[in-house]
């Protein structure tokens, strides 16, 4: 490594081949045995099963776009400090060509899911008429297919040209990322939020709220982060990563982290404040569904799980540079994340109140399988930090005083 | 003690430190003869004119021995101030590095550094504590924030009850933006007094100014001041750690 000599010799380059071959092997039969799970509620309860697993896929999804987001913007940036978090990033949008196979039951089980704008009752409805040249079937597979094709592009060329550079030493492959990096923001930006009108906000077609792709964003974020938070103490505890990625990186990442607990919170308040405060029937119907029976509790947990006890905890600075209460709040703030998008999508099925069911976890295992498994893959045979970055000795070098 | 010292009367000219260096302590007196003529306000009353002193039978010698006397008292009063901090100054960042593990390891706590630009990590070559400045700003935003809570409350509901669009009198939702942005409020200006407080600002005079070459501390210098109150302070030995650990110009200075 002629570009940061021996700094970094005490940083593994890449996963020890038995350690990698059970990683793939235990997540292969996490998503065996999740798909199969999932294919017996499908047959089981069809209908509750669409929802859940829609669920389920939006929160890997989220995640996968997340990570994706984080690798696009340290290109944007320019950022120095991240070398080995771009890497931990690329593996985990590596499960973005991974949704679009995981898409096929949202496809095949739409009529169900939207069935108030798909189903033949829509003819009768004005307003759905009005909405029709958007929300109609053909065009909805044909977006799908558009952001499920753009986000498997964009995570595979970052992937290939970032790995391109391991092998060269070369600074081109960095120079082509940032180049692409600004066009890829804007196409990310425009497909997260149409993806999210189209995936969850239809569900209830009369409903609408301009800042919902913003709050599927941030909470992409604030998911990714936290995976990122936890594959960082977990290389750090086995003694793969000492100077590259250390203390202080885990600290930046929790700053990431704090900051956008607070920005989910801050668009999550920005969005309820407008309804509430204008109280027209078709937007306020929303929250009330969702304060009506258990979906109350369901609501003030994600209040506080999602925002107020993260923000307590991570607020303070031995807080994030310690694995435990950092790891701890990343668990928490992936619970809460599925919890979120729980919160939006079943509400549609489950009035009243919310119901669990064991439809639901089986609606999140077959994505959460799949996704654990590409992710193990990626792993498994990536090295573990960009190994010719250009900023590696600085990335190892830069300090929180 | 004052061995390197400059008479009081050059030490505030802020020279630079080059000349002071070369040429030595020469203390350039005031002999010319440019102000022995009267400035400022003349009356015009030949009466109540006290002559100049040059047309007056002491002339010249009245005058010197006046300048004289003026330079003593000043030196007098410079003596009897107690020295403030041994002062003394590197030239690379890594040097006073050094210096100051070097002080923190002798076990010295009350001595500063006043470098040009941040050094990384000086404050751990210091042995400084953390600042219990987060700990006051975390109080300002709690502050900030019932203090918000309770303004609502008081004016919505306890003061004067207001049925605004037909929602509850104590609408805590609408007012949510306000305890946000008072607890920001109250917590930046915590963190803005609290620094200056913790600072000990504002400060017109610092005795550390009076070293000749101080004004070089924003410039290409790197200050270490050993103050006299620390208990591990020892004038010789001080002087030595300092001299050892390669120090330049080093002076006493005082208050």
């Amino acid at each position: 490594m002629k570009s940061h000599g021996s700094a970094l010799a005490e940083d593994t380059k890449v996963l020890d081949r038995a350690v990698a071959k059970r990683l793939v092997s235990r997540s292969m039969v996490l998503a065996i045995a999740g798909v199969a799970l999932s294919a017996l509620a499908a047959v089981v309860d069809t209908k509750r099963f669409a929802f859940s697993y829609l669920t389920g896929f939006t929160w890997v999804v989220t995640i996968g776009l997340g990570a994706l987001f984080f690798v696009i913007i340290q290109h944007l940036t320019r950022a120095r400090w991240s070398a080995a978090a771009r890497r931990h990033m690329e593996w985990m949008s590596g499960v973005l060509p991974a949704c679009a196979v995981l898409f096929l039951p949202v496809a095949v089980l739409a009529h169900d899911i939207y069935h108030h704008w798909m189903g033949p009752q829509a003819a009768n409805d004005h307003l759905l008429q009005q909405k029709a040249p958007y929300l109609n079937p053909t065009f909805f597979y044909i977006r799908a297919g558009v952001f499920l094709a753009a986000w498997a592009a964009l995570s595979l060329w970052f992937i290939k040209t970032s790995r391109a550079q391991d092998e060269s030493a070369d600074f081109r492959p960095t120079a082509k990322m940032r180049a692409g990096s600004a066009p890829a923001v804007i196409v990310f930006a425009l497909t997260i939020s149409f993806a999210s009108f189209d995936w969850l906000m239809s569900i209830d077609p009369h409903w609408y709220s301009t800042i919902f792709g913003v709050y599927v964003f941030a909470g992409a974020a604030t998911s990714s982060l936290s995976a990122l938070a936890l594959i960082t103490i977990a290389l750090h505890k086995a003694g793969l990563l000492r100077k590259v990625s250390n203390v202080e990186r885990q600290h930046d990442i929790g700053k990431l982290l704090f900051g956008f607990t607070i920005f989910w919170a801050y668009i999550a308040f920005s969005q309820f404040l407008l309804i509430w405060y204008a109280n027209i029937p078709e937007e306020t119907i929303f929250y009330r569904h969702r304060w009506e029976g258990s979906w109350k509790v369901v609501s003030l947990a994600l209040l506080f799980g999602h925002f107020v006890v993260p923000f307590l905890v991570l607020l303070s600075r031995h807080a994030k540079r310690s694995p435990l209460v950092l790891g701890a709040a990343s668990v928490l703030l992936l619970v809460m994340h599925y919890v979120d998008l729980y919160w939006l999508v079943m509400p549609n099925v489950d009035h009243h109140g919310a119901h669990l069911s064991w439809i639901d976890l089986a609606g999140l295992l077959g994505p959460l399988g799949v996704g654990a498994w590409v992710l193990s893959l990626q792993a498994a045979k990536s090295p573990l930090y960009p190994l010719n970055d250009p900023h590696l000795a600085e990335a190892a070098r830069i300090d929180n005083p | 003690m004052q061995r390197d010292s400059d008479p009081p009367s050059r030490k505030r000219s802020g020279e630079p430190a080059s000349t002071e260096e070369a040429g030595g302590l020469k203390d350039s007196d005031r002999e010319g003869p440019a102000d022995d003529k009267p400035q400022g306000f003349v009356p015009e009353d030949e009466a109540e004119y006290d002559k100049p002193h040059e047309e007056g039978p002491h002339g010249k010698a009245a005058l010197a021995i006046e300048r004289k006397l003026e330079h003593r008292a000043e030196e007098e009063a410079a003596a009897a101030s107690s020295p403030f901090a041994l002062m003394g100054y590197f030239t690379t960042p890594k040097d006073i590095y050094h210096a100051c593990e070097t002080l923190r390891d002798a076990g010295y706590s009350r001595f500063d550094a006043h470098t040009p630009f941040p050094v990384h990590g000086l404050e751990r070559a210091m042995g400084l504590k953390a600042s219990p400045l987060p700990w006051l700003v975390l109080g300002g935003g709690a502050a900030g924030l019932s203090g918000g809570i309770l303004l609502a409350w008081y004016t919505q509901l306890y003061d004067y009850p207001l049925i605004i669009s037909g929602k509850p009198a104590f609408s805590y939702q609408a007012f949510i933006p306000i305890f946000f942005e008072l607890t920001v409020l109250v917590a930046a200006l915590t963190c803005f007094f609290g620094l200056f407080a913790l600072g000990r600002l504002p400060s017109f005079f610092h005795p550390t100014m009076t070293h000749p070459s101080f004004p070089r501390a924003t410039d290409d210098a790197f200050f270490i001041s050993v103050e006299v109150s620390d208990p591990k302070f020892d004038a010789t030995e001080t002087r030595n750690l300092l001299q050892r650990a390669g120090a330049q110009g080093i002076r006493e200075v005082s208050s």
